[in-house]
This record gives C-alpha cells, sequence and structure tokens, in this order.
C-alpha cells in the first residue's frame, strides 16, 4: 500500500478498453453466457442494441483500481456497494475514478471509505458507489 | 424458472463449483489485471468468486428478455484458494413488482469446504414482467 490515508487522496486511475473479446473471455470465467454479453443477433434486436459487457467485468476495473491502492488489505477486507449506472458496450473507453472520503482509527487498523466512480469516454456514468477497505497497522 | 416463481424468501439450489487456474487466468486477462498479488498466487481473485457465484445463478440465461443488474455489494471475508471447491447460497430478499418491471434483491453467501464464508454479497435486478420486454 502506497497511497497516503488523507481525505481527499485520489486512488490509482484505471482506463480500459471494451472489446468483445474481453467480455467472451469474461464469460468463460464467470460462466454467465447470458446473450446479451456474446450474442450479436439477439443483442442486435435488444433495446441496447448490441452486446454490452458484463456489469461486474466493469466492476472488475473497480476492484483493480482499489487493488492498486491498498492491496491485500483490499482482498482480505474490501467491501463495494455500487450503482450501474448505464451499460458499456465494445469500443467504450471506460475510467474508474475514487478518492479517500473518511478515515476511521480502530484497533485493526484505519477504516477507510472511497467514493468510487466509472465514466465512459463521454462522461456519462457506467458505475457509482462506495468502497470500504481497513488497512491493517504495520506490526 | 418464471419470473412468478421467484419470491421473498426463495432460495436458489445451492451451487457447488470450483475455480482452477485456468479459469483466474481468464478472469485476469478480461480485467486487465496485473497486480503482482496475483502472480502465482495460490488464491482466487476475490471478484472471480464473485463473477462465478454470481454467473453460477443463471439469471441472465433463465430470463434472456431483459434482465438488468442495478446494483451490487460485496464484502471479501477470507481467501480462498485455486481449486478449493466452494458452495454458494442464495436468497431472494426483497422482491416487489410495480410498473411493469420487478424489483428483486438475491443475498449470496460464499463459502469454502470448511464452511467458512469467503464472500458475501446482495445483488439487485429489474426484470420484466412475465410477457413483458422492457
Amino acid at each position: 500500500m502506497t497511497i497516503s490515508l488523507t481525505v481527499g487522496t485520489p486512488l490509482p486511475l484505471v482506463q480500459k478498453t471494451i472489446s468483445q473479446e474481453m467480455i467472451n473471455i469474461y464469460a468463460r470465467a464467470s460462466g454467465d453466457y447470458n446473450p446479451i454479453h456474446i450474442d450479436a443477433e439477439f443483442a442486435k434486436k435488444s433495446a441496447q442494441g448490441g452486446t454490452i459487457a458484463h456489469g461486474m467485468l466493469i466492476l472488475a476495473l473497480v476492484n483493480n483500481m482499489m487493488t492498486a491502492a491498498f492491496g491485500k488489505d483490499w482482498l482480505e477486507t474490501g467491501s463495494l456497494d455500487v450503482r450501474f449506472k448505464s451499460a458499456a458496450k465494445p469500443g467504450d473507453t471506460v475510467t474508474v475514478k475514487g478518492d479517500i472520503k473518511k478515515t476511521d482509527s480502530g484497533d485493526n487498523g484505519t477504516r477507510v471509505r472511497c467514493m468510487v466512480s466509472c465514466v465512459n469516454q463521454n462522461n456519462e456514468p457506467v458505475i457509482t458507489g462506495d468502497a470500504v477497505v481497513t488497512v491493517k497497522t504495520a506490526k | 424458472m418464471s419470473n412468478l416463481t421467484l419470491h421473498e424468501g426463495f432460495e436458489f439450489p445451492p451451487s457447488r463449483f470450483q475455480i482452477d487456474a485456468a479459469t483466474v487466468a481468464d478472469f485476469l486477462q478480461a480485467t486487465g489485471e496485473t497486480s503482482p498479488l496475483f502472480k502465482d498466487s495460490p488464491f482466487i481473485p476475490p471478484m472471480a468468486i464473485a463473477a462465478r457465484a454470481i454467473g453460477s445463478l443463471g439469471i441472465g440465461t433463465l430470463v434472456p428478455a431483459g434482465v438488468i443488474h442495478v446494483t451490487q455489494q460485496l464484502e471479501f471475508l477470507k481467501p480462498a484458494k485455486v481449486g478449493s471447491e466452494l458452495e454458494c447460497r442464495t436468497r431472494v430478499e426483497r422482491f416487489i413488482a410495480r410498473a411493469g418491471l420487478t424489483m428483486i434483491t438475491v443475498a449470496m453467501n460464499v463459502s469454502d469446504d470448511t464452511g467458512t464464508k469467503v464472500l458475501s454479497g446482495k445483488i439487485g435486478f429489474i426484470l420484466p414482467l412475465e410477457g413483458k420486454t422492457p
């Protein structure tokens, strides 16, 4: 963990362009083969007009940011509470941002609450929410 | 399964699964995760467990006409080893039907082969009512 635990500290930015290949591999990893994600013909007839990424794939990019910021502490104590605002499609570039909103020191370490968000290339929100992690005190 | 089968308190059949090294590699590739914490790690990335647990519900394929994943809560509780047997138990916590849509919150708990919880969460979905397309 390398970031300063100060309110307002930005978390490391994550940016990714979504591809159909990523979505297909994610479908294999998750076992979620909903045709809206992987079947172009099916998806063309939907309200979305084409395939969309799994919401959890985009949320995984938020997770990447939290792992980069808080390392093992995130993987062992992390929690997320988010809302999916819009879908990401192949070709969209999503940017994940966050910053520290609150810190509380306790016996087990410092509980850090972060605001997290994800927007597409048009700055439209894809995900908004909070993440909480306990950063353990070094012994 | 019809939407109408789902109701508050409905429990999905428990799903049991293993996440092997190839699946972890797929997950890391799909998500572009390059953290050194996952290099040769014996542990499964917690988001890969969440992905597989939610995928195992099969809600999207059961109701293909337009399920929308609207909210997600997750809590990582304990690392799980690659290849370990995991069990996901899910239960409909809230079920609200109005204005042609059904809003469902599903509570999810994933345990390892010792019965210890490794991950918990809540998933919010919107489903079209029977026979309607959003």
